[in-house]
This record gives structure tokens, sequence and C-alpha cells, in this order.
């Protein structure tokens, strides 16, 4: 296999006096999309974190394209070409939906690239029509669906190599959950960004994906392709524990 | 330093020796001028204790202690002076009530105390810098009222007192300091105690997590505003004495900058220790007079140590000189250690009464919860019979914390009702719940961090405790009898968890699975009829889980209902009896763990919907 | 008449408190630290602009630019030796003793090094009142009528200036947007590539340069000496908590308010009491707004 695009080797985080993470490896080779399933808390957000820049890990490594992402500053590490579709979606509710999707070009704008951002929002606009309609509105009053759609847009605004999706059905009724999950599967099929998507409903997450990882409790319990995986009785004991007695 | 440490005894026996040496220096150093050095310290320290009181103890900044202090000077003042001393006063000044010095004493305390009442108020709604912004404005207010009420203060140009008299004695000099020195003792004394008592340690829990503290059946009102009354009511006497030391006071003594100086002080010395209080009491009056013309620089110097300080050295002189002390000699708590352990040994820490009332130890019925346009949890009916293990599970944001918050108060649900062994709890706020036997551990540990694991037990004795103020205050034979008591109870409790070892070690220094144990103690310690338990597990190793598994069992045959709210599902199914599903707000499902485990709806919840499926279910 | 150059008065003299506020907002919003020196460096600014402008005859707007660039330096300076060591600190509050440290610190510094005495400080303007509506004197100048000093025109235009400045700059250009991202949500900031330590720093030095500017926009009506900041600075905070985070004119209302009020309140009930409408109206508003100065109220979860 090609050298892989994201390599996370022997992850240790702390998070204050818990060990979120106890030491994962994993890698995303260019162009695929692998899942990362587990239940609450088991260290999904903490590595996407990690990965991001935003948590420090205690020991292990992450690589992009070879290249040491650890240490690296938040700001830093999308400049590098990581993207990330945070936890609970986070839009900036006190702006407008253009804006948040000028702040998702930012580095971009900063760099000169005022007329291809003007088309790239231009094409968001066509992938995501409700957000054209909605784009002086103040994103704090976007449903949870359109603010999915907006953090999705905004992440993709940077041109990512690399695009980190957490939870994204996470507070979403099923129909919604379903837009955003054929939303994916269209970036995926367009083959030129890397997804890694962490996702606590498995099966949907299994569906899309290429391969997967399934985590608990901070270490990696299962992986394989997804379609072993949804065949796997396991993935199911790791969410609801073994079968209980009584 | 936390209630009722162990000094070696050497030091106990020290410590009356060191409080008679000031009474020993005007002999050795017969000089008026360095007498009355000391006197200005012991006032001075005691208003830095009054300060240390909000600031230290109850962990909030206040920067317009000045005022107090000056309600407390000026009220001596204008009750005690004489026009003959004041020839320049405006005539606008007609009375003179030339009460004697005592009697003054008197309503400057209760001016003073009912002036710290009214900035208890806002303290309740305001915290950190709004705080502090508030004390600023209302040492202010205080300041321009003295300064401009010309008819009551003389405004600018001040009070000249009578020196203090006993009897036909005039009291200045070493003469004033015999007398005055008992008092200052004593009165640091009370603070003392009372900072190192049930009270000291329900300021600090406040401090620390006031939600905590409020499910410790902490009042979290009725201690806020105590404390800043107590404050007060000793600022007032600092300001009482404070103007007899120069027989004369002015408004521009109690500017703001007053105020910032002593805080400054306070820091320097140390919080939460009468011995930093008196350091940096020393370093406010002997600075300016080890260098001329100090005065003029003083805020300089006092800022840029301040800084320093804050840096280098937060804990302050006192907190430097006991890490120093720490390090040479570490503490040896064996001997308490082995006194707690031969105290506690046969006492049971279930021993309380059984619940009286019939009923489920948990009934909730139609309960809705609503914020904003969101609703977190809706027509959620659960019961937790007596005596048994309920789990509550469900995806992320499904509501169980919602649920439990609502149960102990902290929130007000907008639609149904609670019950718990027949009691409406409706009408009771968090800390009644709390000693209504109603106790919980937090997701998100809420541990008061530098008070010991053993005293962060005793913060859960809090609703044991029985004895007044002012047997707390004084050391009376009660209060000190509940505290020995409360210490064996605490150490029990621990024992019973497993951590005694740590007892006095500092809860910020646990390790993680510590922690989780000391939080299941400190909610036993409040005999609870009904426990919540939010996450106990999360973030713990297997051996850790074990032993949790171990206390819910022997918490459960000692006859406590039990709500745990789990994500670790080996846990959740191992342990309770019976398990309700929530998702999006709502139950979808409840049964015996097995057919939870097999129910579709649940499976779907967790893992979702699939189109292309060869699971098994 | 008199009572509308006591308004005025009180508009120029409220703009100032606006300007403070608006540097408390800045900060408060990108690092949720309140300044308590911000009011000395208002000082700070009166004090260099008088020793370069009165006691060194610089030309006006060279001592106006020295004292922005001391005003961009010092909140620089703020930052790095009390803000952001405290922030490491494990008491929650540090920062509020440090940054009140500061103060006292610049203000007892300007007392030792240069004087503890009040100074006159010359409008570049001129200090003769503008007449309207007097009466023609034979030499055709004006007398009695509205008396307005050019000096509280300036305060009252450079500070609406400024707060539009700024406002437009938060609203337009990418950085600023970058500004209110790092105000609501800093770690998703820093997922757009926002530096949002960069953004902290640039709000202090923006709020301290402000304060700097209206020290020198006020002393020449009231005057320039060591303590002018300490109670403006206190004062400011009301025409904060009126303001709030999301607009520069509600702090321009606020401030408004309390120039006004203190105006009619020194003329009409006494001079010594005339910060007390203003500090009575600050401990009302954050009683009954307990979510702070500039809060939305945040659910706390447990």
């Amino acid at each position: 296999m090609a050298e892989p695009l994201l390599s996370i080797e022997e992850l240790v985080v702390d998070y204050g006096r818990i060990r979120a993470l106890k030491g994962i490896s994993l890698s995303v080779g260019q162009g695929e999309l692998v899942a990362v399933i587990g239940s609450n808390g088991a260290g999904k957000t903490t590595m996407m974190k990690t990965i991001s820049g935003l948590l420090k890990p205690t020991s292990g490594r992450v690589l992009l394209d070879g290249q040491p992402l650890t240490g690296v500053p938040a700001h830093r590490v999308v400049k590098l070409g990581v993207a990330q579709v945070p936890e609970g979606r986070r839009v900036f509710a006190q702006q407008t939906v253009r804006d948040n999707l000028v702040l998702g070009a930012f580095l971009r704008l900063r760099a000169g690239q005022k007329r291809e951002v003007a088309e790239d929002t231009e094409r968001m606009f066509s992938i995501f029509p409700r957000l054209r309609e909605r784009q002086d509105q103040l994103a704090g009053t976007l449903s949870g669906g359109e603010q999915q759609m907006l953090a999705i847009a905004r992440a993709l605004l940077s041109r990512p190599r690399l695009l980190l999706l957490d939870e994204p059905s996470m507070g979403l009724a099923p129909v919604i959950i379903d837009e955003v999950f054929a939303l994916i599967e269209r970036l995926k099929a367009a083959r030129d960004t890397t997804l890694l998507l962490v996702e606590q409903l498995a099966f949907r997450a299994l569906e899309v994906a290429d391969r997967a990882y399934v985590i608990e409790q901070g270490s990696i319990k299962l992986s394989g392709s997804a379609k072993e995986l949804l065949a796997n009785p396991s993935v199911q004991h790791a969410y609801l524990g073994a079968a209980a007695t009584h | 330093m936390g209630a009722g440490a162990t000094r070696p005894s050497w030091l106990r026996r020290l410590a009356p020796l060191l409080l008679l040496l000031p009474l020993l220096i005007p002999r050795a150093v017969d000089n008026s001028y360095y007498v009355g050095m000391v006197s200005r310290i012991l006032v001075y320290a005691m208003l830095v204790a009054s300060l240390d009181l909000v600031v230290g103890y109850l962990g909030d900044v206040s920067i317009g202690h000045a005022g107090l202090f000056a309600i407390g000077a000026y009220t001596v003042a204008v009750l005690t002076a004489s026009p003959t001393l004041n020839t320049d006063a405006y005539s606008t000044i007609q009375h003179w009530p030339q009460l004697s010095f005592l009697m003054a004493l008197v309503p400057a305390i209760a001016l003073a105390a009912f002036a710290g009442f009214l900035l208890g108020f806002p303290a309740l709604r305001s915290s950190g810098p709004y705080l502090a912004v508030i004390t600023i404005v209302y040492g202010l207010i205080i300041y321009t009222f003295i300064n401009e009420q010309e008819s009551l203060t003389n405004g600018t140009k001040g009070i000249t007192l009578t020196p203090l008299h006993l009897g036909a004695v005039k009291l200045s000099g070493v003469n004033y300091l015999y007398v005055v020195y008992p008092v200052l003792v004593l009165v640091l004394f009370v603070v003392h105690n009372v900072t190192h008592s049930f009270w000291g340690r329900a300021f600090e829990a406040i401090k620390y997590s006031s939600v905590a503290a409020e499910c410790c059946g902490i009042g979290r009102s009725y201690f806020k505003v105590s404390a800043f009354v107590l404050s007060a009511a000793v600022a007032g006497v600092a300001g009482g004495f404070f103007a007899q030391l120069d027989s004369y006071v002015a408004p521009n003594t109690f500017a703001y900058s007053f105020s910032v100086e002593f805080l400054i002080a306070l820091i320097f010395g140390g919080v939460r220790s009468i011995a930093g209080n008196v350091v940096g009491a020393a370093l406010v009056v002997v600075l300016p007079d080890l260098f001329a013309g100090f005065a003029d620089y003083r805020l300089m110097v006092y800022g840029s140590l301040l800084l320093v300080v804050l840096y280098f050295v937060p804990e302050g002189m006192v907190g430097l000189v006991r890490r120093g002390w720490g390090r040479l000699r570490p503490p040896d708590h064996t001997a308490e250690s082995a006194f707690l352990e031969a105290q506690a040994a046969g006492l049971d820490v279930f021993g309380g009464a059984p619940p009286s009332g019939d009923g489920m130890a948990l009934r909730l019925q139609g309960l809705e919860m609503k914020f904003g346009g969101l609703t977190a949890v809706r027509d959620l009916d659960l019961e937790v019979p007596r005596g048994a293990v309920r789990g509550l599970i469900g995806p992320n944001g499904s509501g169980k914390s919602t649920t439990v918050n609502v149960l102990t108060g902290l929130y007000t649900p907008t639609a149904g009702r609670l019950f718990s062994f027949g009691q409406d709890l409706a009408p009771l706020k968090t800390h009644q719940r709390a000693r209504a036997g109603i106790a919980r551990t937090f997701q998100n540990l809420q541990l008061f961090g530098d008070l010991t694991v053993l005293e962060n037990v005793m913060v859960g004795l809090h609703p044991s405790f029985r004895a007044s103020l002012l047997e707390v205050a004084f050391r009376l034979p009660r209060a000190r009898r509940e505290e020995a008591g409360a210490r064996v109870r605490a150490y029990a409790l621990l024992r019973f968890v497993g951590l005694q070892q740590a007892a006095f070690d500092k809860a910020r220094n646990l390790a993680y699975g510590q922690a989780r144990l000391l939080e299941i103690a400190r909610a036993l310690a409040l005999s609870p009829k009904l426990l919540l338990l939010d996450e106990p597990a999360a973030g713990l190793t297997a051996g850790e889980i074990q032993s949790i598994n171990g206390l819910i069992q022997r918490m459960k045959a000692a006859g406590l209902s039990i709500l745990l709210i789990e994500h670790h599902m080996d846990m959740v199914m191992a342990m309770s009896d019976d398990v309700s599903v929530l998702d999006f707000g709502k139950k979808i499902a409840e049964g015996t763990p097995k057919r939870i485990q097999e129910d579709p709806a649940v499976v779907e919840a967790y893992l979702g919907t699939h189109k292309t499926s060869s699971v098994v279910v | 008449m008199q009572t509308l150059q006591l308004l005025i008065s009180g508009v120029a003299q409220g703009m100032i408190y606006a300007l403070v506020a608006f540097g408390y907002n800045i900060t408060f919003a990108t690092s949720k630290t309140l300044n308590f020196s911000l009011g000395n460096f208002l000082m700070l600014g009166g004090v260099v602009g008088f020793i370069l402008y009165m006691s060194h005859s610089w030309p006006f707007f060279a001592a106006l630019a020295a004292v922005v660039a001391v005003g961009v330096v010092g909140g620089a300076v703020l930052l790095k030796v009390a803000v952001e060591p405290s922030m490491k600190q494990r008491s929650a509050y540090g920062w509020i003793l440090a940054t009140l440290a500061v103060g006292i610190v610049l203000r007892n510094a300007a007392e030792v090094f240069w004087s503890t005495d009040d100074f006159k400080f010359r409008s570049p303007l001129g200090d003769s009142p503008w007449r309207f509506f007097g009466e023609r004197q034979p030499d055709g100048s004006l007398s009695g009528g509205l008396g307005v000093y050019p000096q509280e025109v300036l305060i009252i235009l450079v500070s609406l200036a400024i707060v539009a400045a700024v406002e437009l700059f938060k609203r337009r250009t990418v950085f600023g947007k970058a500004v209110v991202a790092v105000s609501e949500d800093k770690d998703t900031a820093s997922l757009m590539g926002i530096d949002q330590k960069f953004v902290i720093l640039f709000s202090f030095m923006l709020s301290t340069a402000i304060a700097t500017v209206g020290g020198v926009l006020v002393a020449p009506i009231t005057l320039v000496s060591a303590t002018m900041g300490t109670v403006l600075g206190v004062k400011a905070y009301s025409a904060s908590i009126i303001g709030g985070l999301e607009s520069g004119f509600g702090v321009v209302v606020g401030g408004l308010f309390l120039g006004v009020s203190e105006s009619l309140t020194a003329r009409f009930v006494s001079t010594g009491y005339k910060d007390v409408p203003g500090f009575v109206v600050l401990v009302l508003l954050l009683l009954f707004k307990p979510s702070g100065l500039f809060g939305r109220a945040a659910i706390r979860k447990v």
C-alpha cells in the first residue's frame, strides 16, 4: 500500500487526569474514507482534537504524509491541509452563514486567493442550496441539520487534503442524518479529499466507510474492512456490553 | 492549611510562648515608637484576617474592604469624639454623643456587619471580576459618603478622638498595647476557630465547587452572605481600634488604594493563615518605616511585589516557609492515622435510621425539562424501588445528566413531579434535598481540590453538625466533640472505599481512580437513602471498575437505593437490577439488562440503522 | 442654555467613558479577562502626551503618534508580563490581581518619575469656547449664549470615529471576523487556521492604544495628573455593562448616560456626589444581570 496520508502511532493522550487514549495506532490512505467507531467516552473526540493540534499527546506520533503533526499548534495544522468538522458542529452562531464560510477560507483569503474562494463558495452554495437561501442569516438561527451542512461546507472551503468529521450525526433527527451521510458518500465518491470519520452510530459509519476501527475505553479493539465489521457481532458487544446474565 | 492538621507537639507547646512574645517586646525595646508599630501591625492583621475570610476562604476578590474598615473607624470616631478636640468642626455637626469606646464599638461592629450583609447579595449573583468591580464601587460609595457628609463626619477635616482611658489612666504607648493585645488575640482566635471548623470548610467548598457544596447540604446563599457578614464584623472591630491608633481619622485614609494595599498584604503573607495575615500586616507597617520617603513610592513597590509573589510564590511567605519545612521534615501522620484507625474500627458507615415513608426510593412522573427551545427530557417516568439498583443509559445527549441535575435541584423541571420515599421534592432546594438523603457523585469530578481527602469527606458530613456559630467561635466542648467525631466518621468512610491511606493528601493530588472513590465516600457521608452515581466508571481501568462494582454491591446490601448512570455497558449490565434507556430525552426501553441488550430500539439508538444487515441482533 | 452646555460637557465626558469601556470589552471578548489597569493606561496616554506636547513642544500629531505607540507597546507588555503568566496559575482570578498590580504600579510610577501635581493641558484647537446664539459685540465676537469647547467637540467626533472604525473592522474585514470568531469560540477559531494567541495580543494592543488616545483627548477638559485614570477606569465599568459585548454603540449609550448623569448631578446636587448615580446603576445592573458584564448566561454543565 502506498504511504498513508495520515498515520497515528502508539498515541497516548491524557485529558486532565484521565488517560483518554491508551496507545492507539491507525492509518488512513490517500482518498480513503476510514471510520472510527465506538460508544461514548471511548476517546474518539480526544483523538480528533489531538490530530488537529488542540490537544497535546503524552506520547506517540501523528504523521501527515510522513511529516510529524504532533506538537504543531492547531492553526498551523490547518495550514498543512487538515480541516475538522468539530463535534457539535460549532458554527460561529453570532456571525452570518456567509461569514462562517469566509472564516473557513481564512487562510486562503490571507494568501490572496479571493477569486478562487469566491468560486468555491459558489460551488458550496450549489451543493447546499439551503445555505444560499440563508446566507445572511445568523448561523445560530439555523436548524441542527443546516448547521451541520454549514460546518462541513466551512471545512471544505479550506480545500483540505484530510477532512476530519467528528460525530456528524450527534443530536440530529434520523431523516437529517440520512442527508448528512448522503453528502458524505458524495464526498467520498469525488475522491479528492481523504476522510476520517468518527461516529457513534456504528452501522451508518460502516455503510459508507472503506475501512474502520472500533475503539473502546481508549484502545482499539477491532479493525478491518467495513464489510467485515458489519458482519461481526463483536461490534454490537463492544457497544452494549458482554451478554448479560439476567 | 486544613482544619485540625496535626502539628508536632513541640510546636504546640511553643505556640503560647510565641503568643506572649509581643507583650515582652516593650520591656526589651523601651521605645514607644516600636511599641506603636507592634500595635499597628496587630490592628492591621485583624483587617487582613477579615479580608482573608472573603478572599482566601470564600475565593472572592474584594477590593473594597477599606469601606468596611472605614465604617468601623468612623462609627467609633463619631460616637466617641468630643467637641473640645474638634474645634474646627463644621458647625453643622450638632451632636456629640461622646460614648465610651467600648459602647461605641458595638454599633461599629453592627453597622459594619450590616454593610457586609448588603455586600453579600451582589456576591450571590456575581463572581470573579464582576464582583471585584462591585466591591470597588462599594468602597468608593462609602468613601464618597464619608467625604461629603460633613454634618456627620466632618468631611475632609477628619475627626480627632479622645485617647482611650481605663478609668482615669490614659492608655497610650505600652499601656495601649497591653489592653488592646488580648482583644486582638481573641479576635484572631475566633477567626481561626471559625475557619478551621465546618464553617470554614463550607466557605472553601463553595469556592471550589458551589454545586458540589450545595449537594453536600451547604446552603450557598446562607454561607456566602455569612462569610461577608463575619468578614465585615471583624473589619469593623479592626476599624474601631484603628481609629484609636492615631486618635484621628480622615477620609483619604480609606481610599481605593488602601483596599489594594491590604489585598497585596494578604497575598504576600499567604492566604488562609493567621500567621500569614500577621506577616502581611507587618510588611505594610514595617516597609515604610525602613525606607525614608517610602510612602511616596510604596504603591509601586507593592504592585511589583504582588506580581512577583503571584508568579513565584503564590502561596505567600508563610506558604513558602511551610513548603520548605515540609521538605525538611515531611509531615508524619502515622500517630493520627493510628488513632483514627482505632476509633473507626467498629463504626458502621451505614448506621443511620432506615428510610421512613413508604413508596419508591425515587419516582419521576412525566418529567420534562426544556431549555429555551430545546427539550432535553420529555415525558419521563422512572422508578427506583427501595434497595434496588437502576441503571440509566443512553447515547450522548440523551438527557441522562439533565435528569440527574433535575433530581438534585440544579434545574427546575418545566413539567412533571419528583418523589422520594413519598416526599415531594419540588419545594426543596438542592441543599435541602441533600439533607433529605439524596446524594450524588459527578460526571466531571467536583472535588474540593486544596482540602485534604479527609476534609473532603467531612464536608459531606456538614448536615450532621449541630454546634452553633458561637460554640464554634470559642471552641466550646460541643463543637470540639462534633469535630473530633466527624474526623473519625470521615476516616471510617474512607476505609469503606479503601482510601484511608490517602486521608491527609490534598484531593487534587489524587490519582483519577482514587478521586472517583473519594466522591463516593463524600456522598455516603450524607447518610443518604438514595444515591445517584453519575458515570462513576468513566476513565477507570478494569481493576478500578471492579472495586467500584464491589462498593455498589456492599452499598446495596446495606439497603441503599441507587440510580446508576453509566456508559460502561459491562458494568451497568452486571450491576443493575433493571435498566432504563433514554434517547433524545425520551425513554425508549426498560427492563432487565438481558432484555435491553436484545431490544432493537436500543441497538438502533446506539448503533444506528442499517440497510445492509447481516448482523445478529 | 446652561443646561445645554452641561449636556454637551456630559456627552463629551461620557464618550471618554465609552472609549475605556470599549477597551474593556475588546480584551474581555477575546481573553475573558477584565483589564483592571485600563484606566491607568488612559492616564499614561495623558501624561506622555503632556510631556511631549506641553513640556517639550512637540507638534500635536507627533505627540499623538507617540502616545499611540506607547499604548500599543504597553498592551503587549501588559499581556506578556501580567495576564499570560497569571492565566497559567492555578488560582482562577490571579489575573485580577495582576492587572490591578500593573495599574497601581503605573499610577505610582507616574507620581514618582513625573509629578504628583495637576497640570493644564492646552487643547490643540484652542481653549476658548466657540459661541453660538450669543449677542454680537462691537468687536465682532459673540458673548453669552451657548459656549462649547472645541475640545469637547473633538472628543465626541474622534470617539465616535474610533468606535465606528473598530466596529467596521470587525464586520467588514476578514481579520476582524477572525477576532469575533476567537471571542465566540477560541478552539473552533483555531480550526479555521486563526492564531488565537495573536488575536488576543492584538486585542490587548488595540484596547490600550484606544485608552491612551482617550487620555490625550480628555486631558484638556480635566487636568492631567497621575491619578486621573483610577476612578475614571472604575466608572467606565458601568458603560461596559450597559454596552455588552455585541455592540460598540451600546457602550456609547452607556457612556453617554454616565457622563450626562454626572454632569447634571454635579450641577444640581453636589460635586462630591456626582459619581454616585453611575455607581448605583452599576450595582443595580450587576444585580439583575448575574451573568456579569458581558454575559449571555451560561448553563453550567456538571
